[in-house]
C-alpha cells in the first residue's frame, strides 16, 4: 500500500515527506491510520545519532489513530478500534 | 545520589530508577543486609490504555502542554521542540 512518511535520508538531516510503498500487517501486527503523533526528544536525538549505514529511516513512537487492518493472530483490537 | 537513596531505604525496600543513562556506585553490603531491590521503571509501569484517560480526567492541562502542527510542518515542530519553544509538539494528519 502507499503511505506518506517523514523520512530522514541524511545523517542528522531534515524530515522529508515521501510517498512510500509498504507491506500490510504481518500475523502479529496491526495497521493503524495515524491521526496524530507526538514528537519526542528521543526522536530528535535518534535522528542526530542514527548510523548513516541504516538510513533512510522513519522515526517516531507516539502515534495514535484508528486500526485499519489486523494480522491473523491479533485478537486484542479490531478494525475501527481507536 | 543513588548511593544516598540506597542508604535511605528501609529493610526490604525498593529503589525505583526513573532517569535515563549514567552509572552509579552503591554499597553492595547495604543491599545484601537489607534485602533491597533496585529496579528500573519506565513511564510509571502504567498501562497506557487505562492510565492515560485517568490522567486526562485528573485535569492534566493538555491544552497548555500540547502545540499542534500539520504533518507537513514536522521540521518546524522539531525545531520548536529542540529550542524549547513548545513542551509537546503533536503532528496532526488531515
Amino acid at each position: 500500500m502507499r503511505i506518506r512518511a517523514a523520512v530522514v535520508e541524511t545523517a542528522g538531516g531534515p524530515f522529508v515527506l515521501r510517498d512510500l510503498e509498504r507491506d500490510g500487517p504481518r500475523d502479529d501486527q496491526v495497521l493503524v491510520r495515524i491521526t496524530a503523533a507526538g514528537i519526542c526528544h528521543t526522536d530528535l536525538i535518534m535522528r542526530r545519532q542514527w548510523p548513516v549505514q541504516r538510513l533512510p529511516m522513519v522515526f517516531g513512537h507516539e502515534g495514535t489513530g484508528v486500526v485499519e487492518a489486523t494480522g491473523s493472530a491479533v485478537s486484542s483490537v479490531a478494525v475501527g478500534t481507536r | 545520589m543513588i548511593a544516598q537513596a540506597v542508604s535511605g531505604l528501609r529493610r526490604r525496600g525498593t529503589l525505583a530508577l526513573v532517569g535515563i543513562g549514567g552509572t552509579a556506585e552503591f554499597d553492595i553490603m547495604t543491599v545484601m543486609k537489607n534485602g533491597l531491590r533496585i529496579r528500573g521503571v519506565i513511564e510509571g509501569d502504567a498501562d497506557p490504555a487505562t492510565f492515560l484517560p485517568q490522567l486526562v480526567d485528573m485535569r492534566l492541562p493538555i491544552d497548555r502542554l500540547v502545540t499542534t502542527y500539520p504533518f507537513e510542518e514536522i521540521e518546524t515542530a522539531a525545531r520548536d521542540a529542540a529550542d524549547g519553544e513548545v513542551v509537546k509538539p503533536v503532528l496532526v494528519f488531515g
